[in-house]
C-alpha cells in the first residue's frame, strides 16, 4: 500500500470545513513536548482523531489519520506496541504513542522504521496526553496560533540572519525557507530551486536593499497552512532586517575606528595607541598593499570598505583592510628572515599580493579593484609605495590587476604620479607630433630611440623594423620641430613620450 | 571463491598481559610418554616435541621453547588424568549424601566400571536433611549419623571424604558444617559438592566424588610439573587446561581435578580458531566419525554444563563445563544447514588426512560462508589451543530472596564468586562480565531465583 | 513409521527428543539422571502403549484411568531428584482415596519431563499407557486441559513432593490448581501428581489422541532428518516454518499483561530473519512461547505450538541455552482440534496468558 492510497487527498475535503491539523503541526504542540518521537513520517498529513487505546481491539477500529495513544498495560508491553504499530500501518493510522524505554523502545523503533509508521514514547499520563491532543485536533486554529506564538518568541531571540533561518527550518515542518536577493539569488537558508508556487514575503519596505524576499516552498498547500507560514515569514522579516542593520552599524563603526587608527600610526608612529588596542602587527619590517578601485567614482566609498572587511573576516590574517587615502590598506610582518634578504622581501611581497588578490576575489563586488604592493620597510613607506603601485595598476592602459612597486618601470612610475597634469603638458609640448596620422609609430620610434640612448640600430631591433625606417621616422619627428637631439630636453621628452603612449594620446 | 587454508604459522594470537605487555605463551600437551609444545605470542609459533616421562619430556620441550622469557606455560594434563582414572590410582572416598531420602533415582556408582568402584567406594552414608527451595534447612543435623560417617571412613581406610547436600547451591552452610566435623573427627580431607558446582544434585555428587578420588594423584602430578616449569622456565606462570578451554591455577586444579579431564575438543577448537586468526567462529571438526560443530565466542569455546564421562566412565554423568561439540552428520556435510552457520567465519579442521578435503569447503563456500581450513597435526593444534586459553568462570547458583530489590545482592554475590575464580587462575586478568542474570523460578512462590554469572579474563588477541 | 505397541528402551531416544518439541523453559535437553533412570526402567519393563481406538474395546465402561505429571519447576527436579517411588505412592494414594484400582494411565502431556514421567510411572506400576494426553503440548496449569474442557476434573488428586510430603486434594470447586500450586512451593519445588481419575473411555474421548506416538515419530524424524529439519517437521506435523532467523536479543521484562493465573515471568526473544527482507521477529515467552510476531503481525499464538529448532543441533533448545547470534528455525504447529473451539481458546488462547488482540484476517 503506498502512502498516497492511504489518506483521502485534500482535494476531496468538503468546502467550508476547518482544515485539519497536520501531524507535523501537532508534533510542535505543547503536549507533544514530553513525547520523544524517534520515527516521524507523514508530517504533512492530517490528524483526524486522537484515540486512547486500552485494548488491541480498539486499534482495529482506528480510522486513517488517527494518533493512537496506548494505555497501560498495552503501552508498556513491547509485543503489544509492535502489534499496534502493525495495525497502524495497515489502517493508515498517523502514529502510535507508547510508554516504553530502553531496549523495548529500540525494538519498537526498529519496527516503526521498517513500516514507516511514526512512534513516540513518553512517561506521562496517557489519558491526559490523549485529551490534550484531542483538544488541539478539534481546534486546529489553536495549534496554529501556538505555532505562531512559539515562532515569534524564537525569532525574537535570534541575533543573526542565520539564526532566524534556523528557527524557520526547525519550526516549519517539511517547508524549505530561504532569503533571496534580486533574481532569486540565494542569500541564506535552503538552497533548493524555488517552485513556481513558492510563498514570498518581500523584505521591502523595511529593507535598505531592493528586491529581497523571504521565501517558503511548501510540501503541501492549504489555505490555513499558507496563512500560517506567511505570518511566520512576516514575523521573521522584521528580525532579518534588524539583524542585518545592527550588523552593518557595528561593522561600519569598527571600520571607521580602524581608519582613524591607521591615520594615527602614519601621522605619529610612536603614538600607536588605538592600533595597539586593535592588536595590529606594527613591529619590524612591514610589507603593505593597497586596494584601489579602478573607477574614481567609487574610491573611498564606505560600502566597498565594508565589503572588503566582510571578505577579510573569512581569512582574518594580519590587520583588516583599513581606509587609507582613497583606497584600503593591508600589511603583514616579515616572516622568519632567511639567508638572503632579497629573497625574503620577494617572498613577503608575493605572499601579501596573493592574499590581497584572494580578498578582492572573495569580496566579489562587481567593481574593478586594483592592487598595489610596496617594498618591506616602515608602514608609512611601504603603504606609500603600495599606493603608487596601485595607481600604476589603475592607470589607463594597464591590463594587470596588480602591480608591485619593486617591478614598476619608469613608465609606470611616471604614470603613477599626477597623471592628469602630465597628460596636459604632454598634449601641449608634443602637439605637432600628436597632430599627424602616424603619430603612434612616430612616438613609439622616438621612445625606443631615447630608451636605447640614441642608437638607431638597437631601436630598430627593438621595434622589429629596418634601421632606415627608424632614421626616416626620426627625420620626420625632427621636421615636426621636436628637439630630438637637444641634450637639455631629452629627459623631458623621454617622460612625455611615456605619458603620451600610456595615456592614449597617440590612439 | 575458495576456502582459505591456514597453517599455524600464518596467524599468531596471544593474550596480552594486564600491564599491556604481549607475553609469549608456551602450551604443552602432555602424554604418558611424550610432550608436544607450541610457543606463541612473539610471532615465532615454534613447535617442539620430546619423548619420555611427563616431567622429562616437559623439561625437554620447555628447554627448547622457553629459553628466553615467556609469561606463562600452560599444560594440558588430560591424558595423564585419564591415566589416573583408568589406571587404578584413585583414592578411596567415603561419601555422605545429605538428602531427604536414602533412595534416589540415581545411585552413586550405578553403572560405573567395577574396578573403579572397588578403588573409590569406601562406604556411603545417607544423612537426612538439606536446604529446601525456601532456603530453609530441613530438620536438624543428625550428629550420630555424622559420627557414624567418620567411623566408616576410618574403618574403610578412606583417603578422602565427600559431602553432597541437596540445596547446597542455595546455602552451602550445611556442607561446610558437616565437613568441618568430619575433618576434625577423621583428619581426612573433605570435598564438598557446592565447590564442584552445578545445578543437578546427583551429577554434582558424582563430580565431588571424582574430584576427591583424583585429588591425591593429580595433585602430586601438578606439584611435580609445577616444579619443572619453575626450574626450566623461571618467572613463567604455570596454568592447567580445563575441559571448557579455560585454564586453572595449581590449587584450583588440585581441588577440581575432574575439570582437567577431556580437554581435547575444547583445545582443538580454540587452537583452530587461533590458527585461523579469528576470535569468534563456527568450528567444524572432521574425522572418520563425521562432522562435529561448535562455536568460539571471543576466544571462549561454547560450553555445556553436564558431561557423559564416556569413554572413561561410560554412562556416568558429571557436572563438568566442557566444549559443546555436536555431531552434525557425516563428513560430507550433508546433514549441515549452512544457514545456521551464517554471520561468522567457519573454520574447518581435518583431524585425519582425507582424499576429498575440497568437497565440504566448496559446499559451504557455495552457500556464501567464509570458510577457513586449518591444516595442522592435532597435537600441535591442541598445544596451540592451550596458548589461546582464557581464564573464565560460570557460576550458576540459587538464592531465596524477598523480591526484585534483593536480586541485585544475589547477583553481586555470584559475580564476586566468579571473579574470584578467574583471578585465582590469573591475578593480572582484566575481568569482563559476559552474562549476569537473575531468573526467577516463576512456578514457585518461594522467591527462589537462579543466578547466572559468567566472567572471563579480557583477552586482546594480537596478530603477530 | 510402524505403529508403536510397546515403548521399549529402543524408543527412548526418539521419545526424549520428540518430547522436547515446543518446550523452552521446562526443557531438559541434556541427558542426566532422570533420563538414565527412565531408560533403565524401560530396559527392565517396557510399557504397553494402547491406541485410543483399541482402548474402547480393551477397557470396560467402569474401568478407571488417570494421568500423571510433575507439577513445579524443572530446575527443582534437578536439585531434588525423584526417589523413584513417587508415582507408585501417588497412584496408590489416589486409589485408596477413591477405593478403585486403576486399569490404565496416560500422560498429562507429552512435553518435556512429563512424557518421561508418564512412561516411567507406567513401567513402575506395570500399567498400560493409553496413547492420549490432556494438552497435546505443554501448558502451565493443571486445569488447562482438554480433559477439563470435556468436563473432567483434576481432583481428587494425590501428590508427592521431594521431602516425602504427600497431599491429597479433593476440591469440589475446581480449585485444585490453586491448592496444588501452593503445595508445590511448600513441598520444595515440585510434586509428582496422580490426577484426573476418570473412566479410561472418558480420558480417551476428551484427551488429545495419539499424542505420545506422534512425539515418538517426531523424535525419530529429528534423529534421521539430516537437513531442513524445520521444514520437514512442519510438514510432518501440519504446521509451517515461519522464519529462519538469528537471535538478536533476549530480555526479561516486568509483567505487562492483564492479571492472570499464569505463574510466569514475561520474557522476550527477538530475532532477525535471514530472508532478504530481514523481518523482525518477536517471540513472547510466558514459560513457553505464547505469541510469535513477524514485523508486528501475529503469525502464531497459543494454543498453537511455537517451537524453536536449532538447525545445527537438529533439536529444540532450552531457554538457558539460547544465545544471541544463534540461528533458529521458528515453527508454528497447529493445536489439536479441541483447542480450536471458542471454549478451547478461552482456556488456552492468548487471553489466558493475559494477552489479546483482534483475530487476524485469514
Amino acid at each position: 500500500m503506498s502512502p498516497d492510497e492511504r489518506t483521502p487527498t485534500r482535494a476531496s475535503r468538503p468546502e467550508g470545513r476547518p482544515e485539519a491539523v497536520t501531524w507535523g503541526e501537532l508534533l510542535r504542540s505543547k503536549p507533544m513536548e514530553q513525547v520523544v518521537v524517534p520515527v516521524r513520517v507523514d508530517l504533512d498529513r492530517d490528524v483526524t482523531k486522537v484515540r486512547l487505546i486500552s485494548d488491541l481491539d480498539d486499534m482495529q477500529a482506528c480510522r486513517p489519520g488517527t494518533v493512537a495513544v496506548l494505555q497501560p498495560p498495552l503501552a508498556s508491553a513491547a509485543w503489544a506496541i509492535e502489534i499496534a504499530v502493525r495495525y497502524a500501518w495497515e489502517r493508515s493510522a498517523r502514529a502510535v504513542v507508547a510508554q516504553v524505554t530502553g531496549s523495548a523502545a529500540e525494538a519498537v523503533t526498529r519496527l516503526a522504521e521498517r513500516l514507516s509508521v511514526s512512534v513516540g514514547f513518553h512517561d506521562g499520563d496517557p489519558t491526559e496526553l490523549a485529551l490534550d491532543l484531542s483538544a488541539l485536533v478539534a481546534r486546529p486554529g489553536a495549534v496554529r496560533s501556538g505555532l505562531l506564538a512559539r515562532c515569534a518568541v524564537l525569532i525574537s531571540e535570534a541575533t543573526s540572519v542565520e539564526e532566524v533561518m534556523t528557527v524557520l527550518a526547525q519550526e516549519l515542518p517539511r517547508t524549505a525557507t530561504s532569503l533571496r536577493g534580486p533574481g532569486d539569488r540565494l542569500l541564506a537558508g535552503c538552497g533548493d530551486e524555488l517552485p513556481p508556487d513558492v510563498l514570498r514575503v518581500p523584505l521591502a519596505p523595511l529593507d535598505v536593499e531592493a528586491g529581497r524576499s523571504l521565501t517558503a516552498a511548501l510540501s503541501h498547500r492549504s489555505v490555513a497552512w499558507n496563512q500560517t507560514v506567511t505570518r511566520v515569514l512576516q514575523i521573521a522579516r522584521a528580525q532579518v532586517v534588524a539583524c542585518e542593520a545592527s550588523g552593518r552599524v557595528a561593522a561600519s563603526v569598527q571600520h571607521e575606528r580602524e581608519g582613524f587608527a591607521l591615520a594615527r600610526v602614519l601621522a605619529a608612529p610612536p603614538d600607536s595607541g588605538p592600533a595597539t588596542a586593535l592588536g595590529w602587527p606594527l613591529q619590524g619590517p612591514l610589507t603593505g598593499a593597497v586596494v584601489l578601485p579602478l573607477e574614481e567614482a567609487v574610491r573611498a566609498q564606505p560600502a566597498v570598505g565594508l565589503s572588503l572587511r566582510a571578505a577579510w573576516a573569512a581569512e582574518p590574517v594580519g590587520a583588516p583592510p583599513a581606509p587609507y587615502l582613497d583606497g584600503w590598506a593591508l600589511w603583514a610582518q616579515l616572516e622568519e628572515p632567511g639567508a638572503d634578504p632579497a629573497e625574503d622581501h620577494g617572498r613577503a611581497e608575493r605572499a601579501l599580493a596573493a592574499r590581497a588578490e584572494r580578498l578582492v576575489r572573495r569580496a566579489g563586488l562587481g567593481v574593478d579593484l586594483r592592487i598595489g604592493v610596496g617594498l618591506p620597510g616602515s608602514l608609512a613607506a611601504t603603504l606609500e609605495q603600495a599606493m603608487i603601485a596601485a595607481r600604476a595598476a589603475t592607470a589607463t592602459g594597464s591590463v594587470r590587476g596588480i602591480e608591485r612597486f619593486s617591478t614598476l618601470g619608469s613608465r609606470e612610475l611616471v604614470t603613477a604620479t599626477d597623471a592628469p597634469h602630465l597628460r596636459r603638458v604632454a598634449r601641449e609640448t608634443l602637439a605637432a607630433l600628436l597632430g599627424v596620422d602616424d603619430r603612434d609609430d612616430l612616438v613609439r620610434t622616438l621612445l625606443a630611440y631615447l630608451d636605447c640612448a640614441g642608437s638607431t640600430s638597437r631601436a630598430a631591433e627593438r621595434l622589429a623594423v629596418h634601421r632606415n625606417t627608424v632614421t626616416g621616422r626620426l627625420d620626420r619627428v625632427r621636421r615636426l620641430g621636436v628637439p630630438v637631439d637637444d641634450p637639455d630636453r631629452s629627459l623631458e621628452l623621454h617622460l612625455l613620450c611615456h605619458v603620451a603612449l600610456s595615456s592614449g594620446l597617440t590612439g | 571463491m575458495s576456502a582459505t587454508v591456514c597453517a599455524p604459522v600464518l596467524a599468531d594470537t596471544a593474550p596480552v598481559a594486564a600491564d599491556g605487555e604481549v607475553g609469549p605463551v608456551v602450551g604443552v600437551h602432555l602424554r604418558r610418554d611424550r610432550a608436544v609444545g607450541v610457543r606463541a605470542g612473539d610471532g615465532s609459533s615454534r613447535t617442539a616435541a620430546a619423548a619420555g616421562s611427563p616431567a622429562t619430556s616437559l623439561a625437554a620441550v620447555l628447554a627448547e621453547l622457553a629459553p628466553e622469557r615467556c609469561s606463562r606455560v600452560l599444560l594440558d594434563l588430560a591424558p595423564l588424568v585419564a591415566d589416573v582414572l583408568e589406571g587404578g590410582r584413585l583414592a578411596a572416598v567415603t561419601t555422605v549424601r545429605i538428602a531427604p531420602s536414602d533412595r534416589a533415582i540415581g545411585v552413586l556408582y550405578g553403572g560405573w566400571p567395577p574396578a573403579v568402584v572397588e578403588q573409590v567406594d569406601a562406604g556411603r552414608l545417607h544423612v537426612s536433611g538439606g536446604h529446601d527451595f525456601h532456603g530453609r534447612r530441613v530438620g536438624d543435623v543428625d550428629e550420630e549419623a555424622i559420627a557414624a560417617a567418620g567411623r566408616l571412613a576410618v574403618q574403610r581406610g578412606a583417603d578422602v571424604m565427600a559431602v553432597s547436600a541437596v540445596g547446597a547451591m542455595i546455602d552451602s552452610s550445611l556442607e561446610l558444617e558437616v565437613a568441618a566435623r568430619l575433618s576434625r573427627a577423621t583428619g581426612r580431607h573433605v570435598v564438598m559438592s557446592h565447590g564442584a558446582g552445578g545445578v543437578r544434585h546427583l551429577e554434582r555428587e558424582t563430580t565431588t566424588v571424582l574430584d576427591g578420588a583424583l585429588r591425591g594423584e593429580v595433585g602430586a602430578l601438578l606439584d611435580e610439573l609445577y616444579d619443572v616449569v619453575d626450574h626450566v622456565a623461571p618467572g613463567a606462570r604455570p596454568g592447567f587446561a580445563a575441559a571448557d578451554g579455560s585454564w586453572l591455577g595449581r590449587e584450583q586444579a588440585r581441588a577440581h581435578a575432574l575439570r582437567l579431564l577431556g580437554t581435547r575438543e575444547a583445545l582443538l577448537v580454540q587452537g583452530a580458531a587461533a590458527t585461523a586468526g579469528t576470535p569468534s567462529a563456527h568450528v567444524l571438526l572432521r574425522d572418520r566419525r563425521g562432522l562435529r560443530a561448535t562455536a568460539v565466542d571471543d576466544g571462549c569455546v561454547r560450553a555445556d554444563p553436564v558431561r557423559d564421562l564416556a569413554p572413561w566412565l561410560p554412562g556416568v554423568h558429571a557436572n563438568q563445563r566442557h566444549a559443546s561439540v555436536l555431531p552434525v552428520g557425516p563428513g560430507d556435510a550433508s546433514g549441515l544447514s549452512p544457514a545456521a552457520l551464517l554471520g561468522r567465519p567457519v573454520v574447518l579442521v581435518d583431524l585425519e588426512p582425507r582424499a576429498d578435503e575440497g568437497e565440504v569447503p566448496q559446499r559451504l563456500v557455495a552457500a556464501g560462508l567464509e570458510v577457513r581450513q586449518v591444516a595442522a597435526a592435532p597435537d600441535v593444534l591442541l598445544a596451540r589451543g592451550l596458548c589461546a586459553a582464557v581464564p573464565q568462570c560460570e557460576v550458576v547458583t540459587y538464592a531465596a530472596v524477598d523480591g526484585p530489590a534483593a536480586w541485585q545482592r544475589a547477583r553481586d554475590v555470584a559475580r564476586h564468586q566468579a571473579q574470584a575464580q578467574v583471578l585465582a587462575a590469573d591475578p593480572r586478568a582484566r575481568l569482563r562480565t559476559v552474562a549476569d542474570q537473575v531468573i526467577p523460578l516463576s512456578y514457585l512462590s518461594t522467591g527462589v531465583v537462579q543466578v547466572r554469572c559468567y566472567v572471563v579474563a579480557e583477552q586482546e588477541l594480537v596478530r603477530a | 513409521m510402524p505403529e508403536v505397541r510397546s515403548i521399549t528402551a529402543d524408543h527412548f531416544d526418539d521419545l526424549f527428543l520428540g518430547s522436547q518439541l515446543g518446550v523452552l523453559s521446562a526443557a531438559s535437553t541434556y541427558r542426566g539422571s532422570l533420563e538414565t533412570w527412565v531408560h533403565a526402567l524401560l530396559q527392565e519393563r517396557p510399557v504397553e502403549l494402547v491406541d485410543p481406538a483399541e482402548a474402547r474395546e480393551r477397557f470396560g465402561e467402569e474401568e478407571m484411568g488417570l494421568a500423571v505429571l510433575m507439577v513445579g519447576a524443572m530446575l527443582s527436579l534437578l536439585e531434588y531428584p525423584f526417589r523413584g517411588d513417587e508415582a507408585v505412592v501417588a497412584v496408590r494414594r489416589l486409589e485408596r482415596t477413591l477405593g478403585v484400582r486403576f486399569a490404565a494411565m496416560c500422560p498429562f502431556n507429552c512435553s518435556g519431563p512429563n512424557a518421561l514421567v508418564a512412561v516411567g510411572a507406567a513401567s513402575l506400576l506395570g500399567l498400560p499407557l493409553v496413547d492420549c494426553d490432556g494438552q497435546g503440548r505443554i501448558l502451565p496449569l493443571i486445569d488447562q486441559t482438554t480433559f477439563a474442557l470435556g468436563g473432567l476434573r483434576a481432583s481428587p488428586l494425590a501428590g508427592v513432593g521431594p521431602w516425602g510430603d504427600v497431599i491429597t486434594v479433593d476440591s469440589p470447586g475446581d480449585r485444585a490448581e490453586e491448592i496444588v500450586r501452593a503445595a508445590v512451593s511448600g513441598a520444595g519445588g515440585w510434586m509428582l501428581c496422580a490426577t484426573y481419575p476418570a473412566p479410561v473411555h472418558r480420558l480417551v474421548e476428551t484427551g488429545i489422541q495419539r499424542s505420545l506416538s506422534q512425539r515418538i515419530a517426531s523424535g525419530a524424524l529429528m534423529q534421521t532428518a539430516r537437513s531442513d529439519l524445520g521444514e520437514r517437521l512442519a510438514r510432518h506435523l501440519g504446521g509451517r516454518l515461519v522464519a529462519r532467523a538469528r537471535v538478536v536479543e533476549l530480555s526479561g521484562h516486568q509483567h505487562t499483561g492483564l492479571r492472570t493465573r499464569q505463574p510466569a515471568s514475561p520474557y522476550s526473544i527477538l530475532l532477525r530473519g535471514l530472508s532478504s527482507t530481514e523481518p523482525l521477529i518477536r517471540l513472547e515467552v510466558r514459560n513457553e512461547i505464547v505469541v510469535a510476531t513477524v514485523d508486528g503481525a501475529v503469525v502464531g499464538a497459543v494454543p498453537d505450538m511455537i517451537c524453536l529448532i536449532d538447525p545445527l543441533r537438529r533439536r529444540s533448545v532450552e531457554l538457558s541455552d539460547l544465545r544471541v547470534g544463534q540461528v533458529m528455525e521458528v515453527l508454528v504447529l497447529p493445536a489439536a482440534e479441541a483447542w480450536r473451539t471458542p471454549s478451547g481458546r478461552a482456556m488456552a488462547g492468548p487471553g489466558a496468558f493475559g494477552l489479546s488482540w483482534p483475530a487476524q484476517p485469514a
